[in-house]
C-alpha cells in the first residue's frame, strides 16, 4: 500500500514476448544438444572413488590402465589412515579402492566395512614374493579370505643429515643433548608410540598394559619438550626442514631419503629397536558398485607396470617377484630385495592391531589415540 | 485477500529463516544432541551422559585457554593494525588511501595456505627475515623461535586477518561525519582527542564486527598452528579435527566444539561491554 505522497519506483525486469520467447527455447534446445552431448562424453568414464594417499594411486594406474579401460579415479587424498576408518563409516559402498593402515584390516572386516577380495579377479595376486605374502597375511586375512592386496611395504625408520652427524643406531638418539632443538618427528602416532615403546625395551609395543603405555607416553612427552624443533604436518613438511637445514635427525620414511632431490645428504638409518614395519594394501569398501573394476585395478597394480609405475614415480618398493627384478638402480639401493626375511625380522617388526575391547590390564586402540593427544597437550 | 503488513514481512523472512534452520540450526542441534551420546567399540550410540563434557573439562582445558589467550592477542594486534591503516585511508592519504586499500585487499588474492607457506619460508633458519637480520648485524645466529613457535602462528594470522579486519573499520570511518571534527579542531583539540572522543566513538559498531572476524576465525584455525606452530603450539581445533577424524569420537569432539563455541561467545559479549564502556561517546554522557 502507497500513500499518494510516497514514491512507487517499478522496475520492470524482463519483457517476455513469444518471439523472445522461441528465441530462448531454440537457445536452450542448441545449449542442451551440446551440454548434454558433452555430459554422456563425460558419462562414458566409469568414476572409482579412491581413498588413500598421494602417490599410492599410481600403482592402480600404472601403464595407463585407467585410460584404456575409461576409468576416472575420483582420489579423496588423506593425512592420517584413520581417515579412511571414518569413510568407510560413513558409506562404505561408497568406498571402491582405499589403503587402510594394514593393522586395522582385520577390524574393518570384522565390522563389515570391506568386501572380502576375489583373488580370481587378482590372477597378478600370484605374483606376490612370498615373504610378502607371509608377512601380510595376518592382517589381511580373515578365516583364510583374503579383505586387502599388498601393493608395497615399508617402515617408520630413521632419518639423518649425513654431513651434519653419524647414523644413528637407536631411538633414544633423538634424545641427544647434541641434537636438542634439531630433532623432529611426524605426527604419526603410531610409529612414535613405537619407536618409545622399543626404547623402553617393550617386545610388542602394540600390545602393551596401560602401565607400559603410561611411560611411553612420558617419554614421548620427554622428547616433544626438551628435544624437538616440530612435529612435522607431513613428510613435505619434513624434507623442508632439512633443506633449511633446521634439524638433523627425525623420524621417517625411506623413499623421503630419495624426495629431497639432487646430492641429497638425507640419509636412512635402521635403529637397533627396529622399526616399525608395514605392508600396504589395497582394499574395497563392502557394497561398492564397482567391485568388478576395482579388482581390474588392484590386478594391475600387481602387474609390471602398475608395479614400476609406482616405483618409479615415489620411490617405495614393490611386492611382486618380477618387479622386484626390473626394478632400478636407486630402488634396488634403497630396498635390499634379497633379504626381505631380514627386513621384517631385524630391521623391522610387523605389529598386529590393538586391544580392541577393555579388559582392564591391556591398552586399547583409543588408549593409545588418547595417549598421544597427551602427548599434543603437554 | 489481502496480507497483514506483519504477515507479509514475516513471508520475506522465509527463505532467509529456511536457509537458516536447514543449514545452520538443524545441523547444530544435531550436533548439541550428539554431545549427549557415547562411542561404543568406534560406533555412534545414542544415550543421555555429561561425561563428554566431564571429560572436555577434565583434559581441555589448557588447550582452550592456550587457544582463546592466542587468538585474542592475534584479534588485539589485527584490530589495531587495521584501525591505523583505515585511518590512514580515511584521513590521511588522499587518493593514496585507495592504492593502499587496493594493496591490502590484493592480498586476500594469495589463498590462506600460500600465506602460510609464505610465512613459513620467510621465517625460518634460512628464511629472509633472519638473513636480514644477520646482513643488517643484529643478530649473528639465525632466531630460532621465529618459527615452529606461537609467535609464528601470531604473525601468519595477523597477516591473513588484516583485509577482513580493515573493511569493516573503514565502512565504518567513512561514515564519521566531518563536521564534529572540524568542529573539534576549531575549538583546540588535539589529533589524538579528536581520535579518542570522536573518531573511535562512533566506529565502535565496526571496531567490534573486526575484534569478532580476528578473533573467531583463529579460535576455530587448527592448519595454522598445525604448519608454522612448534611441538607445542596446538590449538583446540587440533583437538577437535583428532576427535572427529583419529579417534572417531564424534560426541566428545562436539562437546569439545560447543565448549569452545561457548566460551568464544563469552569473550565476544565482555569484549562488546568493554568496547562499550571505553568508547562512550563524550557528549553522550
Amino acid at each position: 500500500m502507497s500513500s499518494k505522497d510516497e514514491i512507487l519506483r517499478v522496475r520492470r525486469y524482463f519483457n517476455l514476448s513469444r518471439r523472445d520467447m522461441l528465441r530462448g527455447a531454440a537457445a536452450l534446445g542448441a545449449a542442451g544438444a551440446l551440454g548434454f552431448g558433452g555430459m554422456r562424453k563425460a558419462a562414458a568414464a566409469t568414476d572409482i572413488n579412491y581413498i588413500g594417499w598421494e602417490g599410492y594411486d599410481t600403482f592402480l594406474t600404472g601403464g595407463e590402465f585407467d585410460k584404456a579401460k575409461g576409468y576416472a579415479l575420483q582420489k579423496t587424498l588423506i593425512s592420517s589412515t584413520d581417515e579412511i576408518i571414518t569413510k568407510l563409516r560413513l558409506d562404505s559402498s561408497a568406498v571402491d579402492v582405499c589403503t587402510p593402515y594394514f593393522v586395522n584390516d582385520d577390524f574393518l572386516a570384522a565390522e563389515g566395512l570391506l568386501a572380502p577380495l576375489d583373488l580370481a579377479q587378482i590372477p597378478n595376486f600370484a605374483k606376490l614374493h612370498p615373504t610378502i605374502k607371509q608377512f601380510a597375511e595376518s592382517n589381511m586375512t580373515t578365516d583364510g579370505t583374503w579383505y586387502a592386496c599388498p601393493f608395497t611395504f615399508g617402515s617408520i625408520c630413521m632419518l639423518y643429515d649425513s654431513t651434519k652427524i653419524a647414523a644413528p643406531t637407536s631411538w633414544a638418539d633423538l634424545m641427544k643433548d647434541e641434537y636438542k632443538g634439531k630433532a623432529a618427528i611426524t605426527a604419526d602416532y603410531q610409529g612414535n608410540i613405537f619407536a618409545m615403546a622399543r626404547v623402553l625395551g617393550i617386545a610388542n609395543p602394540h600390545h602393551m598394559t596401560r602401565d607400559e603405555l603410561a611411560k611411553t607416553t612420558d617419554l614421548l612427552i620427554t622428547l616433544k619438550k626438551k628435544h624437538l624443533k616440530a612435529i612435522a604436518p607431513s613428510y613435505g613438511d619434513l624434507i623442508n626442514m632439512y633443506v633449511n637445514k633446521e634439524i638433523v635427525i627425525s623420524q621417517g620414511w625411506e623413499p623421503v631419503s630419495t624426495w629431497i632431490g639432487d646430492g641429497t645428504t638425507v640419509k636412512v638409518a635402521y635403529p637397533k629397536e627396529g622399526s616399525s614395519g608395514f605392508i600396504e594394501g589395497y582394499a574395497i569398501g563392502k557394497g561398492s558398485a564397482k567391485s568388478a573394476e576395482a579388482h581390474a585395478l588392484i590386478n594391475n597394480a600387481l602387474s609390471l607396470e602398475g608395479q614400476i609405475a609406482g616405483a618409479d614415480l615415489s620411490s617405495i618398493p614393490v611386492v611382486t617377484s618380477e618387479a622386484m627384478e626390473k626394478a632400478g638402480a636407486a630402488n634396488k639401493a634403497l630396498y635390499d630385495y634379497t633379504d626381505l626375511e631380514g627386513y621384517f625380522t631385524r630391521k623391522t617388526l610387523v605389529m598386529e592391531m590393538y586391544p580392541l575391547d577393555e579388559d582392564g590390564e591391556y591398552a586399547i586402540w583409543d588408549d593409545y589415540q588418547e595417549a598421544w593427544e597427551k602427548v599434543l597437550k603437554a | 485477500m489481502s496480507l497483514s503488513p506483519a504477515l507479509r514481512r514475516g513471508l520475506g523472512l522465509t527463505p532467509a529463516l529456511t536457509i537458516f534452520g536447514l543449514f545452520f540450526a538443524l545441523p547444530m542441534a544435531y550436533l548439541l544432541v550428539v554431545t549427549f551420546w557415547r562411542i561404543k567399540r568406534y560406533r555412534l550410540t545414542p544415550d543421555f551422559t555429561l561425561s563428554n563434557y566431564a571429560d572436555v573439562f577434565g583434559d581441555y582445558l589448557h588447550a582452550l585457554g592456550f587457544t582463546l589467550v592466542i587468538a585474542l592477542v592475534i584479534a588485539l594486534i589485527t584490530t589495531a593494525l587495521a584501525f591505523a591503516i583505515a585511518y590512514l585511508i580515511r584521513f590521511r592519504s588522499g587518493l593514496f588511501g585507495q592504492i593502499i586499500l587496493l594493496s591490502a585487499l590484493a592480498t586476500l588474492f594469495g589463498g590462506y595456505l600460500v600465506k602460510i607457506y609464505a610465512w613459513k619460508a620467510m621465517l625460518g633458519a634460512q628464511g629472509s627475515v633472519n638473513l636480514l637480520l644477520i646482513n643488517l648485524g643484529l643478530i649473528d645466529e639465525p632466531i630460532s623461535w621465529l618459527l615452529y613457535s606461537p609467535a609464528a602462528v601470531v604473525i601468519t594470522l595477523v597477516h591473513f586477518m588484516l583485509p577482513f579486519a580493515l573493511l569493516p573499520i573503514l565502512a565504518g570511518l567513512r561514515g564519521v561525519s566531518e563536521a564534529p571534527l572540524e568542529a573539534a579542531r576549531d575549538l583546540g583539540a588535539k589529533p589524538w582527542q579528536i581520535t579518542r572522543d570522536i573518531v573511535l566513538p562512533q566506529c565502535r559498531g565496526s571496531l567490534f564486527s573486526a575484534f569478532s572476524l580476528a578473533f573467531l576465525i583463529p579460535a576455530g584455525d587448527y592448519v595454522t598452528p598445525r604448519l608454522v606452530g612448534g611441538p607445542e603450539t596446538f590449538m583446540v581445533g587440533n583437538f577437535i579435527e583428532n576427535l572427529f577424524v583419529g579417534r572417531m569420537n564424534a560426541p566428545m569432539g562436539a562437546a569439545l566444539a560447543f565448549t569452545t563455541l561457548l566460551a568464544c561467545g563469552i569473550v565476544l559479549v565482555t569484549a562488546h561491554w568493554l568496547l562499550g564502556r571505553a568508547l562512550t561517546p563524550k557528549w553522550g554522557r
